[in-house]
């Protein structure tokens, strides 16, 4: 027995502790006591560690890490990663504050005092480890040594890889040529054909396409007249590129249609985890090249919701202040995955179990804890959940739990009177004459004949007047007004319009669409209403990446603009605001530095609108019909798409492509069948040039030509300064930095002229190449000071990544202390700890004395915060400035004169249930009016009776963690989930094996039984079913009804030099049997040998839906081409197969 | 400690900072998650580990006397003298103990003593995003024992007379059914 103990702070037998670890001892007998050596005196403090504030890449999320280096046997090794206290995600808890987690360290706190302060840190970014020491990590550059994906390859010298990716080079195993990118740098070619000044040349040159485009837009100028203006327009530029022995062709890329832009267009860099600075970097590499097509992951991502965000504000990524919010709807978004991430959704969580908060989550998958009852699991049917919100809006306008005075003011002005900075058109007059050329335009004074400004009109008291000239307007009208052309039409107020939406159906219908019963729904718009304006929707991409996802978005968002919660404590946000970090003292960002102009559709026609190509504009004069595209366009759309890139090489529209380089991207296994893209990657006609930058070889980069080898985010990768996404906890500034913990593990490649070492990487690469090309930007004359400021008119040199990302911390860090933000005597203590631990401190001189400790303050704490109370002004509103446009729309007249690009009917301007279906209609089957065939209608329940989604949590992340061995340990390899009621009808329990059949194929996965998903709906824990990791092991898990040529064009095996893989070799012996335990000892020791943790499992996507009304393309939601990963119906088939499942590893 | 289980939201973080700061060996684990749900489809994730008992049932099979306990409560394991004979990881009515395959010692939670000695928390308390997990002194007025003080608490298998020293707030019954 043991007595009562008293209090002590701390002594205990030296012995004890667990720090202690044996020699290793292969085959040893285990009754041999084993010897002892110290790992190191103090782990935390002693000698040869060190600390480093960075942020981490585990999710996308970028909250803080704080890493501990520790030098063993004479070699660094990031031994452990914490969270980082300064970062709101991370919040800090010390020993005497270790609840209610909901703030971070003052960011004035030296930061040895932080030392003793810990911020909390999800699974994945603790297990960042394991992503630096991956034994299938490439670390010099490779070339294929056979046909593309035969997975031969070979090294070859930096050197040679930037040759040839400049000026071409010959695959000498098969015989092929690949091209240089040289050939389409139309900058380059202009000057040395010897034009003194390209630019002007290009400039020139557009100059004249842009009044070719508005002849052709002209409805009086006739086709014969279009094509002599074309004609001339191409004599004229012959002759003038002639003279320099250049031809139209080395220019443009299609010379009948010159608004494609030039031949730099063929040039594409997309890629899938991005940040900055990766992302400000590698754009400004394109725009130097003067290509349009800089592109990222997003359609496989958020992109349905961003565009479903973009049509209501203008503006993308916005989500809830959740900590000033008292009832949140959490739907289509994963608890422990979106922002702020399985870190900072921390505090949502607890606020939620100490009975500040509830939450309504709204998802097929039930939330990992009901905190007390605060957190609702509502279980919905996937795609449907515009017909809940519809239906909570009804309950809000009947009951009057509506923001009526912020709805009514019709104009900014109107607003601001009531201290709000933005406005609604609610109370805006819209046409809404059927078949009426100005069907779903705002009604204008013009219009009317009673003004000439194009101002809309709204209905206040008796008469109808401009917006700006009440400060109250009529909510609800139907009229007929007479136009200054005589006609007569039917006008509503927008509120009218989507009153009726709204009303379209009862409760109860709505309820049967959606599954959630009448009595939630009420209880949801109750506790919405009173709650209001704290009362906010989250939502991301569950709700939104279907085919019907913007309309969805906007509903649910319709929610909150009904109560007025937009832009302020507890209601919706945008992203924190930044510091300057691209461009202060120093000009880092993608323009302004002597690139040429560019023009153009990107590949995918995001942004874009075809009515305005040229291409129409011809067959509208040639009285053809311009529908169908051979693709959509998708001028809604703010940013990128996977599908329309490859759909856009494979149909060379609207021009063909030359050269991709691909960086930290896997779209094949990434999108809803995303296979067909390797259809299109393995075609040397439709892409002659593949460049891939990455740490390993996936089932994407196994068609490369050429490899670049990437660094991770705890050597050079990806750093830089990163935004914090939307929400952001509220705070007004808040950035995370990220600067090496250690130095790069890939080859060192040479040193830049000022002697310092440059390592293989995705920064030193597009230095080299641009060098080569002597693009604007690179080398001597690289950087330029910003104008006004104190290096005006200097030009600095771009060698290396140095040169670049200190640059971006000086710009970071004299801006924050320009705003007040950092204190005007930096504190040396602070400066000499980053200059003690850091290693980017070795590089500190290429700055002036005083830029370094400004960017010291900031990288000394992983980033720029400000406080929460210090972000909202008194009335509560928001300090950064409005996102968008700062009118938010219930009707967005823009929208409603778009045409489907394939059928060429108009949009619906305004949110509504829309069911999912195909862009276009299929065969003779029911169609919607502006969109397909609904998917039930192609796809019977009765054949098709459940739907596959996946799921997504605090464990792995999309494909790329499946390197993070110690979550591996907990969930080895996933399985499908099932509802116990649907289970009752199939007859299988936990551990039989099915089949998940889809339209598209099956995949074969054991089942888990479980009462925490929805009836109807299957889920697959997401981040599994690898089959290509540097090594390739052929995947047996799923089968194609089409497709399954790609499949079977796998290799058997790889061939790869051993010299250029595992960076891992190196370390001592016994860092690798901690990282790597029981994993086949060829993995670690040599680094190829096949791990099955690293190729096990399955993944939903190669067998999710594409849409045939598209040639079988992934089926995309309509305005945004997002990847519609979740309207997939299937049905599950008993195998009769059982696959042991430990009960333990049931957990996802 | 105290868990709090509805704060816990099974994201796994406190086990890999475990395994990450105490080098645990894979598939091994000192601390674990187990996951539970409800009829109604509740889920419930109870984080489990030593409990670092006042009567601890593993101190005396020990043959070398390799494990003890410390004046301050602590149950830990002198690699020095443990011969990996497993008498320890048997009499352990939590499962909490096991042989690491890489020292061939008893190994199981040490509450990161190391960590304490440096006036720190575990690492499973300060990577946990929710504050689900709460340490200290429990003959101090802290966080910890008020809650303890003011609040019901269950403690798991308290029929073994092990004395167990981690307190649980809303800890299912079905658990220590």
């Amino acid at each position: 027995m043991v007595s009562r103990r008293t209090a002590v702070k701390g002594v205990l037998a030296a012995a004890s502790t667990g720090v202690f670890l044996a020699g290793y001892w292969g085959t040893v007998e285990k009754t041999i006591r084993p010897t002892t050596q110290l790992y190191s005196p103090d782990r935390l403090r002693g000698a040869g560690v060190r600390y480093v504030y960075s942020s981490c890449l585990g999710c996308n999320v970028r909250c803080g890490i704080r890493v501990r280096v520790a030098t063993v046997d004479g070699v660094e090794v990031v031994e452990r990663i914490e969270g980082n206290p300064y970062h709101p995600y991370n919040r800090a808890i010390s020993p005497d504050h270790q609840l209610n987690r909901f703030s971070e360290l003052t960011y004035q706190t030296p930061v040895t005092d932080s030392l003793t302060v810990t911020g909390t840190l999800c699974a994945r970014g603790q297990d960042g480890i394991h992503y630096v020491y991956d034994p299938y990590r490439i670390t010099r550059p490779l070339k294929r040594a056979g046909p593309r994906g035969s997975g031969k390859w070979k090294e070859i010298s930096w050197e040679q890889l930037v040759k040839e990716v400049v000026d071409g080079g010959v695959i000498e195993e098969t015989g092929e040529r690949l091209p240089g990118i040289r050939q389409i740098f139309v900058y380059g070619l202009l000057r040395d054909a010897g034009f003194d000044n390209p630019s002007d040349i290009l400039s020139s040159l557009k100059k004249d396409v842009d009044e070719l485009v508005a002849k052709a837009a002209d409805k009086k100028v006739t086709k014969e007249e279009f094509e002599a203006l074309l004609t001339s327009f191409k004599e004229k530029w012959s002759k003038i590129l002639g003279e320099k022995g250049l031809r139209l062709e080395d220019v443009l890329i299609d010379p009948e249609n010159p608004d494609l832009g030039t031949k730099a267009n063929m040039l594409v860099y997309m890629r899938g985890r991005g940040q900055d600075n990766a992302d400000t970097f590698t754009n400004r590499f394109i725009k130097a090249f003067g290509s349009v097509n800089w592109m990222r992951h997003t359609s496989a991502c958020q992109l349905a919701f961003y565009t479903g965000n973009y049509l209501w504000s203008g503006y993308y990524d916005i989500n809830p202040d959740f900590m000033g919010s008292k009832v949140i709807f959490m739907a289509g978004a994963a608890m422990g995955r979106i922002h702020p991430g399985a870190t900072g959704q921390g505090a949502l969580i607890e606020k939620a179990a100490e009975n500040g908060l509830k939450i309504y989550y709204i998802n097929p998958l039930a939330p990992r804890t009901a905190a007390r009852k605060n957190i609702v699991w509502v279980p919905v049917k996937p795609g449907t959940d515009a017909a809940w919100a519809l239906a909570v809006a009804q309950l809000l306008i009947k009951n009057g739990w509506i923001n009526m005075a912020f709805l009514e003011a019709p104009s900014k002005k109107a607003a601001e009177k009531l201290g709000y900075p933005y406005h609604s058109n609610a109370t805006w007059l819209v046409v809404m004459e059927e078949n009426h050329s100005l069907y779903g335009s705002h009604l204008t004074d013009t219009m009317l004949g009673i003004g000439g400004d194009n101002k809309p009109l709204v209905k206040a008291g008796e008469e109808i007047i401009p917006y700006d000239s009440v400060d109250r307007a009529d909510l609800e009208f139907t009229g007929k007004v007479k136009l200054a052309s005589g006609e007569e039409v039917t006008v509503k107020t927008v509120f009218t319009v989507f009153k009726e939406t709204v009303f379209s159906k009862t409760v109860e219908e709505w309820s049967r669409i959606c599954g959630i019963p009448v009595q939630t729904i009420q209880e949801m718009a109750r506790d919405f209403g009173e709650a209001a304006p704290r009362a906010a929707t989250y939502i991301h991409r569950g709700v939104a990446q279907h085919p019907n996802g913007e309309y969805t978005v906007w509903a649910i968002r319709s929610l909150d603009i009904l109560v007025g919660n937009f832009h302020r404590m507890g209601g919706l946000l945008a992203r924190p605001s930044l510091t300057s970090y691209n461009s202060y003292l120093y000009n880092l960002s993608a323009s302004g530095f002597g690139e040429p102009i560019s023009w153009g559709p990107p590949i995918d026609r995001h942004r874009a609108e075809y009515e305005k190509t040229i291409m129409y504009y011809r067959k509208v004069k040639s009285d053809e019909n311009p529908y169908p595209a051979k693709r959509p366009w998708y001028p809604f759309s703010p940013e990128e798409s996977y599908t329309e890139l490859f759909a856009g090489i494979d149909l060379a529209y609207p021009y063909p492509i030359m050269a991709l380089i691909l960086y930290f991207a896997n779209p094949v296994l990434s999108a809803n069948k995303g296979l067909k893209f390797a259809e299109v990657l393995r075609d040397t006609k439709k892409l002659p040039l593949f460049i891939g930058i990455t740490t390993t070889i996936n089932e994407t980069y196994l068609y490369a030509d050429y490899l670049v080898p990437d660094t991770t985010y705890l050597e050079t990768g990806t750093n830089g300064v990163q935004f914090l996404y939307s929400g952001g906890m509220g705070r007004y500034i808040a950035e995370a930095w990220r600067s090496p913990a250690i130095m790069p593990l890939t080859q060192r490649i040479n040193d830049s002229p000022d002697g310092k070492p440059r390592y293989a990487s995705m920064w030193e690469f597009f230095i080299d190449v641009g060098k080569a090309l002597k693009a604007p930007g690179f080398g001597e004359k690289g950087i330029p000071g910003v104008k006004d400021k104190k290096y005006d008119g200097k030009w600095f040199p771009l060698h290396s990544f140095w040169d670049y990302i200190l640059r971006v911390f000086a710009n970071g860090g004299t801006s924050a202390k320009d705003r007040g933000i950092l204190p005007k005597e930096i504190p040396v203590e602070d400066v000499r700890f980053v200059e003690q631990n850091y290693p980017i401190a070795k590089f500190k001189d290429i700055l002036p004395e005083d830029e370094w400790q400004a960017a010291a303050y900031c990288l000394a704490r992983g980033g720029v915060f400000t406080r929460y109370e210090d972000s909202f002004n008194e009335k509560g509103f928001s300090k950064r400035s409005v996102p968008g446009t700062g009118v938010l729309l219930l009707w967005n007249e823009k929208l409603a004169k778009t045409r489907n690009s394939i059928t060429g009917k108009k949009f619906w301007g305004g949110p509504a249930y829309v069911e999912p279906a195909t862009y276009a209609p299929v065969g003779g089957l029911k169609s919607l009016s502006f969109a397909g065939t609904p998917l039930e209608e192609l796809y019977p329940q009765s054949q098709y009776p459940l739907k596959l989604v996946f799921e997504s949590g605090p464990l792995y992340t999309k494909h790329r963690s499946g390197n993070y061995y110690w979550i591996k340990s907990i969930l080895p390899e996933n399985f499908v989930l099932v509802n116990r009621a649907d289970v009752a009808m199939l007859g299988v329990k936990t551990g039989d094996v099915v089949l998940v059949e889809s339209p598209e194929g099956s995949i074969e996965a054991p089942v888990v039984v479980t009462a925490s998903i929805a009836k109807g709906v299957v889920a697959v824990p997401y981040g599994m079913g690898r089959w290509a990791e540097t090594l390739v092991v052929k995947p047996s898990y799923f089968t194609l009804k089409n497709g399954g040529e790609i499949a079977a064009t796998l290799p058997d095996k790889v061939e790869i030099p051993e010299t250029a893989v595992n960076p891992v070799k190196h370390l001592p012996p016994i860092a690798k049997k901690i990282l790597f335990t029981h994993r086949p000892a060829e993995y670690f020791e040599k680094g190829l040998a096949v791990d099955e943790w690293r190729f096990n499992g399955v993944s939903p996507n190669p067998v999710e839906l594409g849409d045939p009304s598209l040639d079988n393309w992934p089926m995309l939601s309509w305005l945004g081409s997002g990847q519609s990963y979740y309207s997939n119906p299937v049905k599950v088939v008993k195998t009769g197969r059982v696959r042991g499942i430990q009960p333990h590893r049931v957990v996802w | 400690m105290l868990m709090d289980v509805e704060k816990c939201y099974g994201c796994m973080a406190c086990v890999v900072a475990c395994s990450a700061e105490n080098n645990v060996p894979l598939d091994f684990f000192r601390t674990w998650i187990e996951h539970l749900e409800k009829p109604d489809g509740t889920r419930i994730f109870i984080p489990k580990q030593c409990n670092h008992c006042d009567d601890p049932p593993c101190v005396p099979p020990c043959p070398t006397k390799a494990t003890f306990i410390t004046q301050d409560g602590l149950v830990l394991v002198n690699d020095n003298l443990c011969i990996g004979c497993g008498a320890c990881v048997k009499a352990c009515p939590y499962g909490a103990r096991f042989i690491n395959p890489v020292k061939g010692v008893a190994d199981k939670c040490t509450f990161c003593s190391h960590r304490l000695a440096e006036g720190l928390l575990p690492a499973c308390v300060e990577a946990c995003p929710t504050g689900a997990r709460v340490f200290g002194p429990l003959t101090e007025d802290n966080e910890l024992t008020r809650i303890i003080n003011s609040r019901p608490t269950q403690v798991l298998k308290p029929e073994t007379g092990a004395k167990p020293m981690i307190f649980y707030l809303d800890l299912p019954s079905e658990v220590n059914r």
